[in-house]
This record gives structure tokens, C-alpha cells and sequence, in this order.
């Protein structure tokens, strides 16, 4: 249940600061900050497979525990974690980025699948496809902290800390949810296609793009109007999203057609169409803008994009039945 | 009290959404064999979407509604039966995709003081990939499934309807249709 405002405010004003001295303790504390990664969860291989975009080579497999079935994903901006959540498992798992070991697993709801960050870490929230509700985690103190009832089994997730809000696709409703992140209230619903699963953000916060697998479009909706303000028709069965940091650019997975659409936000035309390997599920962008991860679930890789050629450059192997649903790829430091 | 009304409201709402909500992973079934036969005599056996029963052991019969909508019943007790829809079909390379669009109820039993049916299959979304290539040897025949368990709440789950039973039930079905697409297609 949600906090009183008082409380939660204080509590938040005081974590701030003590945020502040461990970042201030971080940078003598660190000689070298790790490198960008892509965290590719293996949902039949329960690992998640380590990727240094430097290089595109795995650097590591991490075990996550035999059945859990790690399906989400969530980075931060900032912060020294990543959050994994274990379909089967009940749970989420906490991945250190400095060490690449997991350092925790906190219990959920029945059935975690969407998770997503606020910019530092502290916050994650995790969409519970079973029980409908969003759990609400604090990274500080390994709690759950408020569980906000929603729709119909809620996949996508995603936060804009400016607005401080949290976007919400669900999936049997066929709506979109913002979620106001203080008072954890639902402030709006709104109608998308059939069966919404990924959802993207805009860089200014501006536009969510919405993923709706069942009627294979795009919903574009207009975050200060909260409404749809266009539909563009994408490929068969498409799944995820994600979009360029000048945000003029979305790419989706088609996982039916094995392909990527290329999108141009300003004329909501699709511009290009990639194909990538055996079902693409999961898709993020590096920092640069450069090169675009597609995770194949059906073959077992992710197709590296350089998206000044929209061409797949290389194919990297990962575990079986790879979804990495979510913001997989961290920033570098 | 007011929990109770919760629970009501939360099944009366449940109830309508039972064809299209399904368990969150999303499963997978490939098959391969390799057939000492042309691959053009091959394709010209598979791609007659009216004729499954002809070389599918567990089909008795196939019954085509209109061109792209296909009726079958299975040889098992009580005569279950699926409906399939083509969704697409490619001479050039061999290929056809299609899905399933209804089943019958073999039965229903109570779980958990719910009414759960039980499909044909154990499986809901399920779209399914065929195709036919040239190899050393004659032709390769692959046959690919996607699909979710058609049971949708969270576990504990019913006997035969976890995501494994789908999966194993849907591996069954093609590797008993495959091997005996061999060996018709190598008489």
C-alpha cells in the first residue's frame, strides 16, 4: 500500500542525500567504471548472457537459477544494478554491474515479466502479469514499498523520472496506463490496439510509442494530451520498441515476420525493414545511437544493427530462448 | 466483505477474456527430417491444405470450409476437433504458415473452483511454420510451432496443460506426422 505523502517525501529527500555521499564515495572508491553492457536474459536458459558493446563479445553467462525463467530486464542511467524478472521464478534478481554476479533475489508477485527503472536505480517497478499490479521496489533498502493495482495483465513498463510518471501497457485491457510515480495513483487510461506489450519513450518525454501485438500497429500517444494521435502498421506479431536518442527514429520487432521496422517518429512512416533472426523479441539502442541489439528468440542470438546502414553487422550467440524484454543495454560511466 | 465483491468482480470479468488471455512465455517446437524423395514431390504432398489426413496418422479426416479454412478431426477418443486458417502460402520457396483459429472442448473440470476446458491441444495463439528444401540426400522438411499453454492463470496449473505438456504434445504431433510423411513419401 502506498505511504502517506509526508512520509514518503521525507524518506525520499533523505535518501537523496544519502545518495549523494555513497556517488561522492563511488568516484575515489572506483578506479575504472564498467564499460556499456547488454544484459540478454535467457528465458529457457536461465542465464543472462553479459555483452560488452565495446567489442560485441560475450564477456560472461550468468546463472540465474534453474526454472526461473528470466524474462525482464531493467537498467538504469546512473546507477550500479540491473533487475531481472524471473517468470517462473517469482522473483527478481539483482545483477551488480561491477562484478557481474547477482547479489540478491527479492520475492514478487505470481507473475513477474515487465520491469523497468527510474534514472538512478533506486526505484524498479514490476508489472505482475498474474495478479495485476505493479510492485514497486525500493533498490536501497531491498523492499517492496507500495503494489499499484492496474489493468489486465500488465507487460510493458516504462518511467520518465522528469515527469515522474510510470507507463503502463495492458495487455488483456487493450489500454495504457500513466501511473503518477509519487503518490503511486493511476491518473489516466487510455485505449491502444489489441494487446499492447512494448512501449518506448521518448527522449523529451514528449511521446509514447506503444507495441500492440494482436493488431499488429504501433499506438502513438501524445503524453500532455494523454490520447492516441496516430496508428502506423508495423510487421506480424510485433513485440517490442525502441527508439533513437534524437528520437526520430523507432525501431520494433516482428517476431512472426523476423524483422525489424524502421520507423521515422516525424512522418509516423515506416521508412525501412530489416530482417534480423528467428523471432526477435527484446530491442535497445546503444548510447551513441549507433548500433541496435535485436534479441532473436527463436535461434538463440541478437543481431547487432548499425544503424547508419540498417544492416545487421554481426550475430552474436546468447542462451536459449533469449526475450531480454526491457531497456537491456547500460550506459557507459 | 468488500474483498469478497472484489473476488466476484475480478471472475465476472475474468470469464469473457478466456479465448485470448494465455500464460506469459511464449513456447517453441522445431522438426526437421530429411526425406529421400524430390523436393518438388514433397512440397506437392504438404502444401494441400485440404489433404493433412493423407499422410498424418493421428488425422482421420480433413475437411476444407473454403480455401484458406480447414477442419480437422483426430483419430483420438470422442473424435476432437481443430480449425485451422492459412495464412500464407509460397510455391517459389516452399513455405506455408498457418494457425490454428478453434478447437473443440474434449471436457472441463473444475480447478480451483474455476471451469477450466480442455482443448484438442493444449495450447492457445498457436501459429505454426512449414517448409520444404532441397539437401543432399532429397528434401529437408521443417515444421515449426509457436504458441502459449492454453491455461492462463498462474500455477499451480492442471494436470496435462503446463507449458511442458503443450510443448511435448505439439513435438509429438510433428515428429509422428514427419516420420510418417518419410515414409509414404520414400514407398
Amino acid at each position: 500500500m502506498p505511504k502517506p505523502i509526508s512520509l514518503a517525501f521525507t524518506k525520499a529527500t533523505f535518501k537523496k542525500v544519502a545518495f549523494f555521499l555513497v556517488g561522492l564515495n563511488m568516484l575515489t572508491a572506483c578506479a575504472t567504471a564498467p564499460p556499456s553492457y547488454a544484459f540478454i536474459t535467457n528465458q529457457l536458459g536461465d542465464s543472462v548472457s553479459v555483452i560488452d558493446i565495446a567489442t560485441q563479445n560475450i564477456v560472461k553467462t550468468i546463472a540465474i537459477g534453474e526454472g526461473k525463467r528470466p524474462a525482464g530486464i531493467a537498467t538504469s542511467k546512473t546507477g550500479h544494478q540491473v533487475f531481472v524478472s524471473n517468470a517462473e521464478g517469482v522473483d527478481i534478481a539483482i545483477i551488480d554491474t561491477n562484478t557481474l554476479e547477482v547479489t540478491n533475489h527479492i520475492p514478487v508477485g505470481a507473475g513477474p515479466v515487465g520491469i523497468a527503472s527510474n534514472n538512478d536505480g533506486s526505484r524498479v517497478y514490476i508489472a505482475d502479469w498474474y495478479q495485476n499490479f505493479i510492485s514497486v521496489f525500493n533498490a536501497d533498502t531491498s523492499k517492496i514499498i507500495a503494489t499499484i493495482p492496474v489493468g489486465k495483465s500488465p507487460a510493458g513498463l516504462i518511467v520518465d523520472d522528469n515527469q515522474h510518471r510510470l507507463y503502463v501497457a495492458n495487455r488483456d485491457d487493450n489500454t495504457v496506463m500513466i501511473v503518477d510515480t509519487i503518490h503511486y495513483g493511476v491518473l489516466k487510461t487510455i485505449e491502444v490496439g489489441t494487446a499492447p506489450f512494448g512501449i518506448a519513450l521518448s527522449p523529451d518525454g514528449n511521446f509514447i510509442y506503444i507495441v500492440n501485438v494482436g493488431s499488429n500497429n504501433v499506438s502513438v500517444i501524445d503524453t500532455q494530451q494523454a490520447k492516441v494521435i496516430d496508428t502506423i502498421a508495423v510487421g506480424e506479431w510485433p513485440y517490442c520498441a525502441t527508439i533513437s536518442p534524437d528520437g526520430n527514429t523507432l525501431y520494433v520487432t516482428n517476431q512472426d515476420d523476423s524483422t525489424l521496422s524502421v520507423i521515422d517518429t516525424r512522418s509516423s512512416t515506416v521508412i525501412d525493414t530489416i530482417d534480423v533472426g528467428d523471432s526477435p523479441d527484446g530491442v535497445d539502442i546503444t548510447e551513441d545511437g549507433q548500433f541496435i541489439y535485436v534479441v532473436n528468440w527463436g535461434e538463440g542470438t541478437v543481431s547487432v544493427i548499425d544503424s547508419t546502414i540498417n544492416k545487421v553487422i554481426s550475430t552474436i550467440e546468447t542462451g536459449k530462448g533469449p526475450r531480454a524484454f526491457g531497456q537491456f543495454i547500460t550506459k557507459s560511466q | 466483505m468488500k474483498k469478497f465483491l472484489n473476488v466476484i468482480a475480478a471472475m465476472m470479468i475474468a470469464v469473457p477474456m478466456l479465448a485470448a488471455a494465455h500464460g506469459p512465455t511464449r513456447q517453441m517446437v522445431e522438426e526437421k527430417i530429411i526425406i529421400n524423395a524430390a523436393p518438388d514431390k514433397v512440397w506437392a504432398m504438404v502444401k494441400d491444405f485440404g489433404a493433412l489426413d493423407k499422410w498424418h496418422p493421428a488425422v482421420t479426416s480433413t475437411e476444407l470450409k473454403d480455401e484458406k479454412t480447414r477442419v480437422l478431426t483426430l483419430a483420438s477418443e470422442g473424435s476432437p476437433t481443430i480449425t485451422e486458417e492459412l495464412v500464407s502460402s509460397n510455391d517459389e520457396k516452399m513455405t506455408f504458415v498457418y494457425k490454428i483459429i478453434d478447437m473443440s472442448v474434449v471436457k472441463t473440470i473444475t480447478f480451483n473452483s474455476k471451469d477450466t476446458p480442455y482443448f484438442t491441444l493444449p495450447v492457445a495463439n498457436y501459429k505454426s511454420w512449414f517448409s520444404v528444401r532441397a539437401v543432399d540426400g532429397g528434401s529437408e522438411v521443417k515444421w515449426k510451432g509457436k504458441f502459449y499453454r492454453s491455461f492462463m492463470d498462474n500455477p499451480p496449473v492442471p494436470e496435462g496443460q503446463s507449458d511442458q505438456d503443450a510443448t511435448d504434445t505439439i513435438q509429438a504431433v510433428y515428429t509422428s506426422g514427419l516420420e510418417n510423411l518419410k515414409i509414404i513419401m520414400e514407398k
